[in-house]
């Protein structure tokens, strides 16, 4: 029952995530549907670990892993959308076309 | 955790259905304010969730770095940009969208 429970709501907020990231044209709400993406794997280490691995722990500790690296980008994600802002006043997604020539 | 079994089930239960209205709140509210504090509401019961799962230091990690830290580095990125332009043209359902949603959704 918990095995499952956990499973299905990491699949639906991932899912969701990818739907809310994919037509988004807001930086920031990207970047918010990335933290929930980000968060769904994280659920669904931490089911098979309590499931599966009650010894050592191995999902638990592969978790705090991503914990730390969506610390770092999301440092690094409002970094970014704030100087975009202050050179062109707007956070739409398709106006950030530097790369393009 | 070691609850009896109905408790559980119903804890369950409860953090399900808040996770499912959170995470629906990220997605679809216009004004990014609400879709920010929604997604705090979101990490709150994730963090629960994980206390269910016995996994108590990951429960705490998650509370104090997503909700203490990146949550309220979201809220900053989302106040400091001009809420102007968000309610012009917001179109329920897209052909980008729609396609996102067959693609998301098709499961057995």
């Amino acid at each position: 029952m918990m095995l499952e429970d956990g499973l299905v709501l990491s699949a639906y907020l991932f899912s969701l995530g990818i739907y809310g990231l994919i037509p988004s044209r807001n930086m920031v709400r990207a970047l918010m549907c990335l933290e929930l993406i980000l968060n769904a794997v994280n659920i669904n280490f931490v089911t098979f670990s309590d499931f599966f691995d009650s010894r050592q722990l191995k999902g638990n500790i592969f978790s705090i892993f991503v914990i730390a690296i969506a610390a770092a980008e999301a440092a690094i994600g409002p970094a970014i959308v704030s100087s975009i802002y202050r050179n062109r006043k707007s956070t739409r997604i398709n106006q950030s076309n530097l790369l393009n020539n | 955790m070691d609850l009896p079994e109905p408790l559980h089930d119903f804890l369950l239960v409860i953090l399900g259905s808040c996770l499912v209205l959170g995470s629906l709140g990220v997605v679809f509210f216009t004004n990014p304010i609400f879709s920010a504090f929604s997604l705090g509401l979101v990490l709150v019961c994730i963090s629960l969730f994980y206390i269910l799962s016995n996994s108590h230091f990951v429960a705490a990690a998650q509370l104090l770095i997503y909700v203490g830290a990146i949550n309220v580095l979201i809220l900053f990125a989302v106040m400091f940009m001009n809420g102007s332009e968000y309610h012009q043209d917001f179109h329920l359902f897209t052909v980008g969208g729609g396609i996102t949603l067959m693609g998301c959704t098709k499961s057995p």
